[in-house]
């Protein structure tokens, strides 16, 4: 972005302060985000749609005394920036008060302000025409395998966003990235039967992309394997997560951690600080350092980041929790305040293949539905498509669809083991392929 | 619809100090080569005040997104354009950028545009949602709301309490220089409790969103009734046991429960899903698609429906759309790109979440017709199976038809009689197979109170209902062996 952008967002932010300052605050704060954004979508060859937008929001947050209040809007005009303003000095005055929601300690803020040093701004210029191209030749290569019939669509995209933070002690924190991200989806169909295969990829950089190809293959194949399911068996059975749907896995887990869920006791992992929560196998690492990694940062709030190991040999080791949660728990001076970043189940030594050599029967799933999730209980239960496993190798001739697939969290953590191929940049949330013993199929 | 047109010239041209005259001529120049197209002007102003943890979590400070989206159509096409900043200098440097499209989608002639009279119906009031009630008694309402469920029940040990109101502001201005002018009110009351009883926690949840005012909603529904119908789901599920496993006959409530019909049937009848062959549903019409005794509708007109709109965000009227009568599939619900491409009539069902969105093919409020039966009968017609009534939401995939959901509130029917309540069921199914084992269907039509509808990461309020009805071939995925 150009200096002179930022500047323009440094004067508007200062505006906001000084008119939160002119209404009483305290302390304030102010977060500008923008970012440009183009999308192709092509259809059966066609461009089917351009998109092309440079939206803008403006965070507020102000204090008065020991109250605190914040307010969004996506207007310059200072009409709007006044009415906002006033609006919110009243609205912090209903507040009650929250000392644990006062500003960080000066001697603990950032002194790194920008991702610089992350490699998340990539210069490569990637131009309609190619991003066309890209669709296009996804869509190509999902249709060239054998019986994929119909085209959902391929879509191209590219990013560049900006936010930048000034409060009224005058810390500055700005942060830019940029995104490229395609994929698409087929349909195949049989006499009785169809199905959808999808595939897709996002990366800081254009060039770290999956290919087209690779990923108009991947997408066809899964259509094609998928049609005319049959049932699971019901029973206890091993089940075996594809590295694409494991993440899931990571984020209950991420949730069920949080701030917000230890303190009002909704998580089942409540009472789970330095016990075994995982198999004694399972490492948990979060790293926000990762270079050219979609969760990366430097900071949170205003607060430095740094790696750190969340769950070491099973063992749980921090919270993801913000400022305000961290002191109403009296954890303040602990140095893992903040939200998940890059978070990995860390590779195992065993391959996809070796890892489910020993499986009689069991379930390879490769899609999830439905929101059967009770984080206060860890009760899971979601409905599975993928395929059965048979003598040690997944099946790929024995689709299975919509099969429930039931345990508690819990359970299915102490009982996880991790294979050895991860990719870490493929998401923030990146696992190998994941084995669960003894889920409950339906 | 005077009074609309008054809040609209204050917002998009008085207090922007764009010229509405110049505007639509910008708009009709820049889409001169178009097949059609249209801009979409957007300003919402969002109260939201909650209530958690037995203190003030939120205090209705007024949040404020505005916008607008200008798309260009050529052929099958689209090309999209959208900001933040609301002037005609911005609107016509990216208006300028979606004449691309051409190069890629040529032109198959201009769209035909319905006359639509600017002289609409009124389905929902004009009034102001954010001011009818003081932020202060707002505060106050809820602290009654905590303070009322923590004395109703010594097992409360948790309540979140929540009044958001917003006003959504729209003037459309067509590539025939029509424009069309809206102001879309939505009131929401949510309450939830956590109930605690030895060491078992069960949450339940209750809320009604309405195109109203907050003073009209509570004419309806007193906080304290939703207030005891969440305590009411909480409580029954501490006693809940393991649901069964198997093919069992399931019963859905009237209602909320019809989210099911909304998942498994409405997704699948949506003309862009239709049109390009992602959806069970293609190339069905005129065909037996359900049992006889169903038929399903979506109507974007009803009275103060979240779901309602005067126009959809395309300007098209809304309308009443009978989708399958009798089960035999009759059409689909059309936006108007994808009603050109079908060769039918537009429905009113181009909806988008915000102006950052084209418009895409979405419901309204869809719910099947009442039948014949008496619920008791019903209910009494069911030797071994389940009663839901309450759900979270669910999942579909439109192109296999295949669905999932889980209630959040059922029980067990045994020997004709509603018996134990029941946890953690799953129902999966085919949307096409359950309706036709639609068994019966009751007289008791009832609409449900909240819903929201996700879709191409679009999120918009819609309504859905049904009554009573008995259903075969939905798979119940519990922990106990039936």
């Amino acid at each position: 972005m150009a200096r002179k952008e930022i500047q323009n967002i440094h004067d508007t932010l200062q505006q906001a302060l000084d008119l939160m300052k002119q209404n009483g605050a305290d302390y304030a704060a102010a977060t500008f985000s923008t970012h440009q954004e183009t999308e192709v979508k092509v259809r059966n060859g066609v461009v089917e749609s351009l998109e092309t937008s440079k939206p803008i929001s403006l965070d507020l947050y102000m204090r008065v005394g020991d109250k605190s209040e914040s307010i969004e809007l996506n207007s310059r005009s200072v009409n709007d920036l006044n009415d906002s303003v006033a609006q919110l000095a009243a609205a912090v005055r209903r507040m009650p008060d929250n000392v644990f929601d006062r500003p960080v300690d000066p001697s603990q803020v950032s002194h790194v302000k920008t991702n610089r040093t992350l490699d998340l701004i990539d210069r490569t210029r990637v131009s309609l025409a190619s991003m066309i191209q890209d669709a296009r030749a996804m869509e190509a290569a999902a249709l060239a395998v054998p019986g994929v019939s119909i085209s959902k669509g391929g879509a191209a995209g590219w990013y560049k966003a900006l936010t930048v933070s000034l409060d009224s002690r005058g810390d500055e924190f700005i942060r830019e990235r940029t995104g490229s991200s395609r994929g698409v989806s087929v349909i195949a169909r049989s006499a009785d039967d169809q199905r959808t295969g999808g595939e897709g990829s996002s990366a800081v950089y254009y060039d770290d992309l999956m290919s087209p190809d690779e990923i108009g293959r991947v997408a066809g194949i899964e259509a094609v394997q998928a049609l005319n399911p049959g049932k699971a068996l019901a029973g206890h059975f091993p089940v075996v997560f594809h590295p694409d749907i494991g993440p899931s896995l990571l984020g209950h887990f991420a949730s069920a951690i949080s701030g917000g869920a230890v303190r009002k006791k909704t998580s089942f992992l409540t009472e789970a600080m330095n016990r075994a929560v995982f198999a004694p196998e399972i490492n948990i690492i979060d790293n926000p350092h990762l270079l050219r990694g979609l969760g990366s940062t430097r900071f949170s709030g205003s607060r430095a980041t740094q790696p750190m190991t969340v769950v070491e040999k099973g063992v749980l080791k921090t919270w993801f929790m913000g400022l305000e949660d961290a002191r109403r728990l009296g954890l303040e001076n602990a140095r893992q305040i903040r939200g998940p970043s890059n978070l990995t189940i860390e590779p195992g030594v065993l391959s996809q293949a070796e890892l489910i050599a020993d499986i009689k029967e069991g379930l390879f799933v490769t899609g999830l539905m439905g929101q059967g999730i009770d984080l206060t209980r860890g009760q899971y239960s979601r409905a599975a498509t993928g395929f059965w496993i048979q003598d040690g190798r997944i099946d790929y001739s024995r689709p299975v669809s919509n099969a429930s697939i039931s345990s508690n969290l819990r359970d299915m953590f102490l009982n996880m083991q991790a294979a050895n191929d991860i990719k870490r940049l493929r998401s923030s949330k990146a696992v190998p392929t994941l084995r669960v013993e003894g889920m409950s199929i339906a | 619809m005077s009074d609309a047109r008054s809040i609209t010239d204050k917002f998009f041209f008085a207090d922007t100090g764009m010229d509405s005259e110049r505007v639509a001529k910008l708009v009709t120049a820049a889409l001169r080569q178009a097949d059609g197209g249209e801009l979409f002007l957007q300003r919402v102003m969002e109260k939201s005040s909650a209530f958690s943890d037995g203190r003030l979590v939120s205090s209705t400070p007024t949040s404020l997104d505005q916008g607008f989206g200008f798309r260009f159509i050529s052929g099958e096409s689209a090309s999209y354009a959208h900001s933040s900043d609301l002037s005609e200098a911005s609107i016509k440097k990216l208006a300028s950028t979606t004449k691309a499209i051409r190069n890629y989608s040529p032109s198959t002639g201009r769209v035909a545009v319905p006359s639509t009279s600017i002289v609409l119906p009124s389905y929902y009031t004009v009034e102001n949602p954010l001011d009818d009630i003081s932020d202060v008694d707002r505060i106050k309402m809820l602290e009654e709301i905590d303070a009322y469920a923590r004395a109703a029940d010594s097992r409360v040990i948790q309540v979140s309490a929540s009044m958001t109101s917003s006003w959504d502001v729209v003037t459309i201005i067509r590539h025939d220089g029509q424009r069309f002018d809206d102001v879309r009110p939505m009131s929401q009351i949510a309450v939830s409790v956590i109930v605690k009883e030895d060491d078992r926690k069960e949450q339940g949840s209750a809320s009604v969103g309405k195109r109203m005012i907050l003073t009209d909603i509570f004419a309806d529904h007193s906080w304290k009734s939703l207030v005891d119908d969440a305590l009411h789901q909480a409580t029954t599920n501490l006693r809940a046991m393991p649901a069964p496993s198997g093919d069992l006959p399931v019963v859905l409530g009237n209602g909320w429960a019809a989210v099911m019909l909304h998942e498994s049937v409405g997704h699948g009848l949506e003309g862009d899903a239709a049109r390009k062959g992602a959806s069970v549903y293609a190339g069905m019409v005129g065909q037996k698609v359900a049992s006889d005794i169903v038929t399903i509708i979506d109507q974007g007109n009803i009275g103060d429906e979240r779901g309602s709109l005067h126009f959809d965000d395309e300007g098209m009227p809304t309308q009443k759309t009978t989708l399958i009568e009798n089960g035999t599939l009759q059409g689909y619900m059309q936006d108007s790109v994808s009603a050109r491409i079908m060769g039918v009539a537009p429905t009113g069902n181009g909806r988008r979440e915000r102006y950052n969105y084209q418009p895409i093919t979405r419901m309204t409020t869809t719910y099947m017709a009442p039948g014949q039966s008496d619920p008791e009968d019903i209910i009494a017609s069911v030797k071994d199976g389940i009663y839901a009534v309450q759900f979270a939401g669910g999942q579909v995939d439109t192109v296999s038809g295949d669905y999932v959901f889980a209630p959040t509130l059922a029980f067990r029917i045994r020997d004709g009689k509603i018996a134990e309540p029941i946890k953690n069921a799953v129902l999966t199914g085919n949307g096409p197979e359950s309706m036709r084992q639609v068994e019966m269907v009751g007289n008791d039509l009832q609409l449900g109170t909240t819903g929201m509808c996700g879709k191409a990461g679009q999120s918009v309020p819609v309504g859905v209902g049904q009554p009573t009805v008995k259903m075969r071939g939905i798979k119940v995925g519990g922990s106990q062996p039936s």
